[in-house]
């Protein structure tokens, strides 16, 4: 086979020698990003956090339930973030904001942990795992920016699955909590596998929405790719110690015009296994808000099974000549493509037995899931 | 000095056919024998190698473009040489990753014995032709010049995870088309 591809007709060879490097198009997409933004931080403001807030300020129960009403994406003074609304118990909102432009890293333990930022007059701040059965209840906070918020510690906290880290900040009226899951149980300073690649997958496919491809490829597509935007943070060095999804360690945005719309698709890439550098790519659209949980899927594939939630989104992220539109529907139909990407040079036989490690040098996957799109424009 | 008069310099027997290979195309040989090899006097004594190759061959052959033809030279060349240092052990690296990916799309099945290389290779082309041109482009980078992912997202402009997963599919795509020509079985 390799012998045969060297054999290739020269003048595939030759079409390959000059690279035509695509350079992406400088579109104004921060100013309309901005706009989308605040758009998305209104409307979801709006529609969860206002009724909260106006019923007085209670403490939010986060609800336990696996996996966050609504994402988006904000930006914020050139910053990039991920935005995810857990609706509590009482119907308010509990909001993790997550930096994805610089996703700050800090190394305790053995292990990277997530930092979110607050720049917005965030009402709540961020549910602790969810899988945790221990119920975190933060304190109301209003109006409090970054700034204006004092450090107090940070500590890990242990559970029976889970281990996670919390930084304290105090504000003006109470304190502000970060948490930040680990899902790696910790057992010494050596950080040992706990869990296996279905949990972990699990973990990881449970907390995202399933990821979208756009047949943009299509000729006929009414698709348009205007811009794509990396913030590359891969890590081509192995760093011994480190666990399950250790972090976030790059993200990548990129727009797409429909007719009058513009719309994002968003991937975020998690490491898994930052040991042997493989990565799981699980893509996430920023569209607007899943405003119904369609369906989920079950897959089974060699090694994992997976459940996969779909949803019917409704564009809130419009955005021509600053005219806000919304109404279109997104509709993530049948799942068009599911695969694993296999990695290299793992090296689980440091961590496990000869059987174990062979298990999962075979089993470990890259996934990405793609759906079929359809686009149903507003009813006129 | 174009490709024509080179070769003919070959066919007349007149070594300057070697230096003026060297002065063209010793730039790109070192290149592809250094993504192999990853060591740069491997790769020097490779390009010789190359030219020696390129002596003996031509003629018979008659090569219509010659950094093709030293291309092909210099990438075998290079993979022996690449063997003949690793032959003790398994080393890491990105040639490991091109080759084991290349050995990858016959998984599961065999390529009859009856097959030639050369009708393979028709096959493999056609298969190319039919493909949209960047994801044609990066596969030939990757698995022809055995360009890195790295280098390959620097020269493309793309992220690792996009050129991981265009040459999954690619890869998938051509075994599937193998697969259903008949050469894998």
């Amino acid at each position: 086979m390799r012998f045969a591809i060297g054999e290739i007709d020269d003048k595939l060879v030759e079409g390959a020698r000059e690279v035509k490097t695509k350079k992406p198009t400088k579109y104004s997409w921060l100013k309309w990003g901005s706009v989308a933004a605040a758009f998305i931080l209104v409307a979801a403001l709006g529609v969860f956090v206002l009724p909260g807030m106006l019923k007085g300020n209670d403490p939010v129960t986060p609800d336990t339930s696996d996996d966050p009403g609504i994402s988006g994406s904000i930006f914020h003074n050139d910053r990039l973030y991920a935005v995810d609304f857990y609706v509590g118990s009482d119907n308010a909102c509990i909001v993790k904001l997550i930096d994805f432009t610089e996703t700050d890293r800090k190394e305790e333990r053995g292990k990277i942990i997530r930092r979110g930022i607050s720049t917005f007059q965030v009402k709540y701040v961020l549910k602790g795992n969810h899988r945790v059965d221990e119920i975190i209840q933060t304190e109301d906070i209003k109006n409090v920016p970054e700034r204006e918020s004092q450090f107090l510690e940070n500590k890990y906290m242990r559970a029976e699955h889970d281990s996670y880290h919390v930084e304290i900040y105090s504000a003006e009226i109470g304190k502000y909590y970060y948490y930040f899951d680990t899902p790696e149980t910790v057992t010494n300073d050596e950080t040992q596998f706990k869990y296996n690649v279905d949990q972990m997958i699990s973990a990881v496919s449970m907390e995202l929405p399933a990821a979208l491809k756009f047949s943009d490829e299509d000729e006929n597509s009414c698709l348009n790719f205007l811009y794509g935007y990396d913030s590359l943070k891969m890590i081509h060095e192995s760093e011994m110690g480190w666990d399950a999804r250790k972090d976030i360690t790059s993200s990548n945005i990129k727009y797409y015009q429909y007719h009058e719309e513009i719309i994002g698709e968003f991937w975020r890439i998690y490491e898994i296994h930052s040991n042997d550098e493989m990565n799981c790519k699980i893509g996430k659209v920023f569209l607007g808000i899943p405003i119904e949980k369609v369906k989920s899927k079950s897959l089974t594939a060699p090694g994992f099974h997976l459940e996969v939630y779909t949803y019917r989104a409704e564009v809130v992220q419009p955005i021509l000549n600053n005219n806000l539109q919304k109404g279109v529907t997104i509709e993530f139909d049948s799942l068009i493509d599911y695969f694993e990407v296999m990695d290299y040079d793992n090296h689980y036989e440091k961590f496990f037995d000869e059987e174990t490690a062979d298990r999962y040098n075979k089993s470990s996957p890259v996934l990405l899931f793609a759906y079929d799109v359809k686009i149903i424009p507003k009813s006129q | 000095m174009n490709d024509q008069a080179i070769v003919q310099l070959f066919w007349d027997r007149n070594e300057d056919a070697i230096s003026e290979c060297k002065k063209q195309y010793e730039h790109y040989c070192a290149y592809i024998a250094n993504n192999v090899l990853n060591d740069r006097y491997d790769s020097e004594e490779c390009v010789n190698d190359a030219l020696l190759a390129a002596w003996k061959s031509i003629p018979p052959q008659k090569p219509e473009n010659l950094r093709t033809y030293l291309g092909k030279l210099i990438r075998e060349i290079a993979i022996n040489r690449w063997k003949k240092n690793n032959r003790q052990k398994r080393s890491a690296g990105s040639i490991v990753r091109s080759l084991d990916e290349i050995a990858e799309m016959v998984s599961g099945g065999e390529i009859g014995d009856e097959i030639e290389a050369s009708e393979l290779a028709r096959e493999i082309s056609r298969f190319l032709y039919s493909i949209e041109e960047t994801k044609r482009n990066v596969f030939i980078r990757r698995y022809w010049y055995y360009d890195s992912v790295e280098n390959i997202c620097s020269m493309y402009g793309f992220g690792k995870s996009k050129v991981l997963v265009m040459l999954k599919r690619t890869r998938d795509d051509l075994a599937a088309h193998l697969r259903k020509e008949g050469f894998i079985t």
